[in-house]
């Protein structure tokens, strides 16, 4: 195996990584069979305990930097690290009981119930041949009652809403029982009502120790939610700080190359943006 | 579902038209011994040879279907069943029609028909999962049977290509105990490794990357259920020829009558599978005084099973 960088273990480093879930040090990655890297440079780490937002245009790598932290990706240059040790380094359960994932949007062409979809979020504490048993069953119903979906479990998959697969698909995540759950664009395809259903249950999460990290276009969800902000643009990370400190004028414009400013009104902040509206008085 | 499956495992076993059409009496077995020899030397490995090829054919149906997480993947429609075909055939004209040859060389091609569908289905720029992956199956389908048209040519007219010919009909008439005992060792182990992934296989129906989020290693697991499918179907087809229908109808009634979930799909279509193959054998050696072939009940059943299935109000496919 290659050796990689920051396989360093001083006891500076090991202290750092007590507070740091996972580090990325010195990241390039680029898609097979093109030259050009999506992301390069990429130094960035995930609090313990944070919900971490990566915030930036479409395109500017949050989902393949959200792939990498998975594992699913391999970065050609530089080291993905989960406290410490590197990723292909950990066993596969192990991996599914440390971290989950929340994708977009996930196409399910069979008609499962609700709870054998969140069911399969056992999987990590079950090996290749095994069933799951009660125990899995009841804890899928406390992933589903988490996410408030518990009277969903009869359903059927196919006949959920956008929102209401959102909430299931997150149910079949904490089903895994992670420390750190990744979200792909969680509200992309949510209403209002959903979009806070969402953020109530992430600050749930948070509350109840989960490190959360998630991609989002969206400033406002990033305003709403997160304790800490990677702005990303153009495949590299402009500024990673928290949150009050990353969603300013200046650092959002810079951020999606077009003039925003970032208003405080009482405790919420609200990004504006284009012409004002013409009906304003 | 297993009582039923005995009990028509069981009438199969007694219907034939021996001593006339329709049932034969138990009794006569105890003082007939011509009966006893129908029955036991004749009927019942073919009967046990329909059992397994209609668990083969309609287990591998629904693994292939969750694996592609594509309702419509049938082992006839991605490349799968004629690729076994071509296989039986090269093989009956190029080396001998010794039946672990002709099963080798089924199950060779029949993955490599397998294979070519998925690459050239990925290559297609257009349309959903479901649209490419039929399409490309029907290309790769075609090439084999046109392959399969070149070797009926150069065929012997005396010897291979009667042989060749029997694949395309389907039938289980030269099936004996000989037979059954090269058909066991390939669907046994086979049906048994999709068994006792049931569940797992739910998980490989989801995307890779999701799957790889549930811990799992998607490619090897993927690789191991496909193979052992294929290799089901490769063996079922080497003995029963072309049996269409079967893995694609079979999985969406077992999918409606049960659950999606594999731990009762995957056994309930064993258990349905094998009972309608039993089921369209005994009516194709019992209806008339020459034997209708196996393949084609299977069709006419299956291909208007599934029409009225899509015709059905809650039935849809996406993309």
């Amino acid at each position: 195996m290659r050796k990689r960088a920051g396989e360093r273990e001083s006891d500076a480093q090991l202290q750092q990584d007590a507070r740091r879930i996972l580090t990325l040090a010195g990241v390039e990655f680029a898609y097979e069979g093109t030259a050009e890297p999506v992301l390069r440079g990429i130094d960035f780490a995930v609090r313990t305990g944070s919900v971490t937002a990566l915030l930036g245009p479409n395109g500017s790598g949050k989902t393949t930097l959200l792939n990498l932290c998975l594992g699913w990706l391999k970065p050609q240059r530089g080291a993905v690290q989960l406290r410490g040790t590197a990723l292909d380094r950990i066993p596969r359960r192990q991996m599914g009981r440390t971290m989950s994932l929340v994708p977009q949007d996930e196409h399910l062409p069979f008609e499962y119930s609700v709870l054998e979809y969140v069911l399969l979020g056992r999987a990590p504490y079950l090996t290749t041949l095994q069933l799951p048993d009660e125990t899995h069953v009841a804890a899928a119903r406390s992933a589903l009652a988490t996410v408030g979906a518990a009277q969903w479990a009869q359903r059927s998959i196919t006949t959920l809403s956008a929102g209401e697969k959102q909430l299931v698909m997150t149910a079949r995540s904490l089903a895994q029982e992670p420390q750190l759950l990744l979200l792909d664009e969680p509200t992309s395809h949510l209403d209002l009502a959903n979009t806070v259903r969402l953020l109530d249950c992430i600050a749930m999460l948070a509350d109840a120790g989960v490190t959360v990290l998630l991609t989002t276009h969206d400033p406002h969800v990033a305003s709403a939610c997160a304790t800490e902000v990677a702005l990303m643009r153009e495949g590299r990370i402009l500024f990673d700080g928290p949150t009050a400190e990353s969603l300013t004028t200046e650092r959002l414009s810079a951020t999606y190359g077009i003039d925003v400013e970032v208003h405080q009104i009482e405790r919420h902040r609200v990004v504006t943006y284009g012409k004002p509206s013409t009906d304003a008085s | 579902m297993v009582a039923l499956t005995v009990a028509v495992i069981a009438a199969a076993f007694l219907i034939g038209r021996y001593p006339q059409p329709g049932f034969m009496p138990p009794a006569l077995l105890l003082d007939d011994p011509l009966a006893r020899r129908v029955l036991f030397g004749l009927r019942l490995p073919r009967v046990l040879a329909a059992v397994l090829v209609g668990a083969a054919l309609a287990g591998a149906g629904t693994v292939l279907q969750m694996l592609f997480a594509n309702p419509l993947v049938e082992p006839g429609l991605v490349g799968v069943t004629q690729g076994a075909a071509f296989g039986a055939a090269l093989a009956i004209i190029a080396f001998s029609a010794q039946p672990v040859v002709v099963q080798i060389s089924a199950a060779l091609f029949a993955a490599a028909g397998l294979a070519l569908s998925y690459r050239l289905a990925r290559g297609i720029r257009f349309g959903g999962w479901v649209l490419r992956l039929i399409l490309a199956g029907i290309a790769v389908s075609a090439v084999y049977s046109s392959g399969v048209g070149i070797l009926k040519y150069v065929a012997d007219p005396m010897d291979q290509l009667p042989a060749i010919t029997f694949w395309m009909l389907g039938g289980l008439w030269s099936v004996g105990w000989r037979e059954l005992g090269f058909l066991l060792p390939t669907v046994l182990p086979s049906l048994a490794i999709l068994l006792a992934m049931r569940w797992r296989a739910n998980l490989l129906s989801l995307h890779d990357r999701v799957a790889f989020s549930l811990g799992t290693v998607p490619g090897r697991e993927r690789l191991l259920l496909i193979a052992a499918a294929t290799l089901a179907t490769a063996a079922a087809t080497s003995i029963a020829g072309i049996v269409g229908w079967v893995g694609l109808l079979i999985p969406h009634i077992t999918r409606r009558l049960f659950r999606a979930d594999g731990r009762w799909s995957i056994p309930m279509s064993l258990l349905i599978g094998s009972s309608f193959v039993v089921f369209c054998d005994a009516l194709g050696r019992t209806l008339l005084p020459g034997e209708i072939p196996l393949g084609i009940l299977t069709s006419l059943f299956g291909a208007a099973g599934f029409a009225l299935l899509l015709l059905r109000p809650g039935f849809r496919i996406e993309r």
